[in-house]
């Protein structure tokens, strides 16, 4: 329970209508992008960095767990406080405080929406790269904290290859600024490491984000395939031949019905996969590669290349991919997004073995993935109120999380461990790596009180030392 | 230990042997330099005297390569040079450029940072890592990361080794993402004796769509060290098709002025960019090179205060990193007064024993510096290793 006093203290420090603790105000703040609920005790809205502190500050003298939210868009349940506690929501907190073009970077607070960066500056020719598929909801705040990828980041990398500065409030109240518009600042790399630390390390509070100049040149295509393997295969013969397309996404058959239905971007209803391969650069550049991407597509029996002629159908064919989401959610109940990883050699492989997993555990899985870079992401589509499916449904995961390991991958490569696969992480790391990473983690976070639970296996993580096992709220798993 | 590190330091051939003699001399509290081939001694803090010193140098094996995943795995004591023999036989490369790359191992590169011209396309070692493995003074082998290009599993460890100089562990194994060699590149120069033009040219470029590979301001001084005369030179490389490489050819010549004369040049160039730093100090053993991490808005400060104090300036112009050099002791004191005194962030890189014995080589925020000495007193809370190799600080 919350301490009334917390919340007195709370509502003075940075005003009543940025504190909510009734019970049907939180109700919204119980979940995120995945399958996990847990309501904070109160949810506050700081408008500044010294209101952010001033709630850190009460967190500690209540001691109450304490934990970040941006646009709760999240997939491994990395802003559920599943031990209660306090919710620093920075959705006020969403000024893009400076465009400086001649240093090409954006200084931003933690709540700004990552599509609202480029919007703002690409009439002048530039935007920022990494591109989540919630790019049009989900703030730079978090996509720091998870180190959010996207299709696009194929060529320029993720968040933590974009992030020149942070500004973050820790555990203790105290405020650093790390890094900074200059690049290699001497000194361990502070920014490199809170990026992708899952909200378990620092409260963000500002960040310096690089920006691009926007390519000359864009085309967009779509290959069409009987057989799923052989649009895999493409995938390697692109990098044999030194092509390397700014995205290439793979939906399977499954996926490719589901995505249409939806949203009518023009894809085939009777194909076994397409691969959307986007080119960008010099128009030079571009004009050749994809003729080249033509031929290398048509000689692993792809039936049909489509490039879309305008960027009406350009957009149609990325809107079909960025909303295949919301096309699972209108078939299925619910469904279990996973983000294994894997070399890129191991796609075919990766592919037939989660069709086989599909087979044994009687469970529809369809495929959407950045086939690019390996990213897996098989979405199992379930019922929650089936007991007995949702266990398959987790058995299922786990068994195709197991496999991306096998074959020299990971267990996430953009959605972040969270809570959702934070028992798996022995399965990739031992006891020595996981202890090394709990030692950083308690240098900024000594109690455990910042997002307890996540990202390292409850049996050996900080939050142990703070708070029994039996603390945490049951996860409907 | 004898003046010669490098061969007096016990270089195991095994992970597992390397990792029991670190941890056998930090149980002891024996005072530890670890380093690879030892090229870059001058870089860093001073070097104390210690008790043992361990390189990684035969821990050089090529552990995984698949060219169709663009990723290498290789112990980090293989050299830059074979690294790169490896992967240009698939047509691949590792962009790093690096100083002393006939020497430097991979493990060296990366505890030192060290990097080169081609950043400004592939960025530096932080973009390129993808996993590694390093062993720790309690004899710990961990892992962070791994073998695929995009992975968030666990924290990302591997970017605060990228560096440290070896002052909180021993990196033993690093994984990198490499990339196709481009079907051809070309390199240009423009020359001009009025900075004020030749900085109009470098704001054209970075506007523009063409965005080079690479974009090296070397001031008048510079510029001479590598054979270029007549003022600043801006040096260029694209790279790309024979077409885009032949449009970019077209439309920087579109950039030359009665003020700035454009030259094509050898690729080879690149060659004495890398090396700028290593070779001022053989020319001048007593002085010092002078990293300044600045904005783009204050190169034209930068390069005014570089002209006074007389200094060759090397300025990676797209991102604003300077190296300028020092003649001497009391140069590099002059320098980094006046640096410091214009509120430009200088760090001595690199210089003689006397300078990194005299000098303030570092000057960190406070706020930075106390969350860095509480990861540094986690690894190492009796100050074994490196001692004072980050810059005379940690």
């Amino acid at each position: 329970m919350l301490p009334q006093a917390a919340l007195q203290d709370l509502e003075r420090a940075l005003g009543p209508r940025a504190v909510l603790a009734r019970a049907q105000d939180l109700t919204l703040y119980e979940y995120d992008g995945s399958i996990e609920k847990s309501k904070p005790e109160c949810v506050v809205f700081p408008r500044t960095t010294s209101e952010v502190v001033a709630a850190v500050k009460t967190a500690r003298a209540y001691d109450l767990p304490l934990v970040g939210r941006g646009a709760g868009t999240g997939l491994s349940g990395g802003v559920i406080p599943r031990a209660g506690g306090l919710m620093i929501a920075f959705s006020r907190m969403n000024k893009i405080l400076e465009i400086d073009y001649e240093n090409e970077c954006a200084v931003v607070q933690p709540g700004v929406v990552n599509l609202d960066i480029t919007r703002a500056v690409q009439g002048n020719g530039y935007y920022y790269a990494p591109d989540p598929s919630s790019q049009k909801a989900c703030t730079i705040g978090g996509n720091v904290a998870e180190n959010a990828g996207g299709p696009h980041t194929l060529i320029y990398g993720v968040t933590t290859n974009h992030v020149l500065g942070i500004e973050a409030v820790l555990p203790d109240g105290s405020v650093i600024r790390v890094g900074g518009k200059e690049f290699d600042r001497p000194g361990y790399d502070l920014v490199g490491l809170l990026t992708g630390s899952e909200g378990t390390m620092a409260l963000v509070t500002q960040v310096i984000v690089r920006l691009m100049r926007s390519p000359e040149a864009v085309k967009t295509l779509l290959a069409i395939y009987e057989r799923p393997e052989d649009a895999a295969a493409t995938v390697g013969d692109l990098t044999a031949r030194a092509v390397t397309p700014a995205a290439v996404e793979m939906l399977d058959g499954v996926m490719l019905r589901m995505v249409e239905e939806a949203t009518h971007a023009g894809y085939p209803l009777d194909a076994g996969a397409v691969l959307l391969i986007e080119l960008e650069g010099l128009r030079e550049t571009v004009e050749e590669q994809l003729a080249l991407v033509n031929e290398v597509c048509l000689a692993n029996r792809a039936r049909e290349v489509r490039a879309a002629q305008s960027e009406e159908e350009r957009a149609l064919l990325w809107k079909g991919r960025k909303n295949a989401f919301g096309a699972v959610g209108r078939v299925s109940p619910t469904y279990y997004v996973q983000d294994g990883v894997v070399p890129r050699t191991r796609i075919a492989d990766t592919l037939q073995h989660i069709y086989k997993v599909s087979e044994k555990y009687d469970l529809q899985i369809s495929n959407i993935f950045h086939a690019g870079d390996g990213n897996m992401h098989p979405i199992i589509l379930f019922d929650p109120d089936d007991p007995e499916q949702t266990a398959r449904t987790k058995k299922a995961g786990e068994e195709i999380l197991k496999y991306c390991v096998q074959a020299g991958g990971a267990i996430t490569g953009e959605h972040g461990v969270g809570m959702e696969k934070n028992e798996l992480m022995p399965l990739l790391f031992t006891d020595d790596s996981l202890e090394t990473m709990e030692r950083l983690m308690r240098i900024f976070n000594p109690d455990g009180r910042l997002n307890p639970g996540k990202l390292l296996p409850t049996g050996k993580g900080c939050m142990e030392i703070r708070l029994p096992p039996a603390h945490y709220r049951s996860t409907e798993w | 230990m004898p003046a010669d590190v490098a061969g007096a330091a016990v270089a195991p051939s095994e992970i597992g042997e390397f990792r029991e003699g670190l941890a056998a001399a930090a149980a002891a509290g024996r005072a530890i330099e670890i380093g690879g081939a030892f090229s870059k001694r001058s870089m860093g803090g001073p070097t104390v005297p210690v008790d043992i010193a361990f390189s990684t140098r035969n821990l050089n094996r090529l552990r995984i390569y698949e060219p169709a995943d663009l990723t290498i795995s290789v112990g980090a004591g293989m050299r830059y040079k074979q690294l790169a023999e490896t992967l240009a036989a698939n047509n691949q490369f590792l962009p790093l450029d690096p100083p002393y790359g006939e020497e430097a191992t991979m493990g060296g590169i990366l505890a030192a940072n060290a990097g080169g011209p081609r950043r400004r396309r592939y960025g530096t070692a932080r973009d390129m890592l993808i996993g590694m493995e390093f062993a720790t003074l309690e004899g710990k082998l961990v892992k962070s990361g791994g073998m695929v290009v995009k992975n968030v599993t666990g924290l990302d460890m591997g970017k605060l080794m990228i560096g440290s100089f070896g002052t909180l562990a021993a990196v033993v194994t690093a994984n990198f993402k490499v990339f196709p060699r481009p079907e051809q590149t070309a390199s240009l120069a423009f020359i001009a004796a009025d900075a004020g033009a030749l900085l109009d040219v470098r704001r054209s470029i970075l506007q523009s769509v063409l965005q080079p590979v690479a974009i090296d301001w070397l001031n008048v001084r510079a510029a001479a060290g590598v054979g270029l005369v007549g003022g600043h030179a801006l040096l260029v490389e694209v790279s790309g098709s024979a077409a885009a490489v032949e449009r970019c050819r077209r439309e920087l010549a579109a950039l030359r002025s009665p003020a700035a004369a454009l030259e094509d040049l050898d690729d080879a160039v690149w060659a004495d960019v890398r090396e700028f730093a290593p070779r001022a100090l053989r020319i001048c053993p007593d002085g010092a090179v002078i990293r300044v991490t600045t904005t783009a808005d204050r190169i034209g400060e930068l390069l005014r205060v570089a002209e006074e104090l007389g200094a060759a300036l090397l300025l990676r112009a797209g991102n604003a990193v300077g190296y300028l050099a020092a003649d001497g002791l009391d140069a590099a004191r002059t320098a980094l007064q006046r640096l410091r005194g214009a509120g430009f962030p200088a760090t001595v890189e690199s210089g003689s024993a006397a300078v990194r014995n005299e000098l303030e080589l570092w000057r960190p925020l406070d706020a930075e510096l106390a969350v860095m000495r509480r990861i540094k007193n986690d690894f190492d809370p009796r100050n074994l290793l490196n001692r004072r190799r980050l810059f005379g600080v940690l």
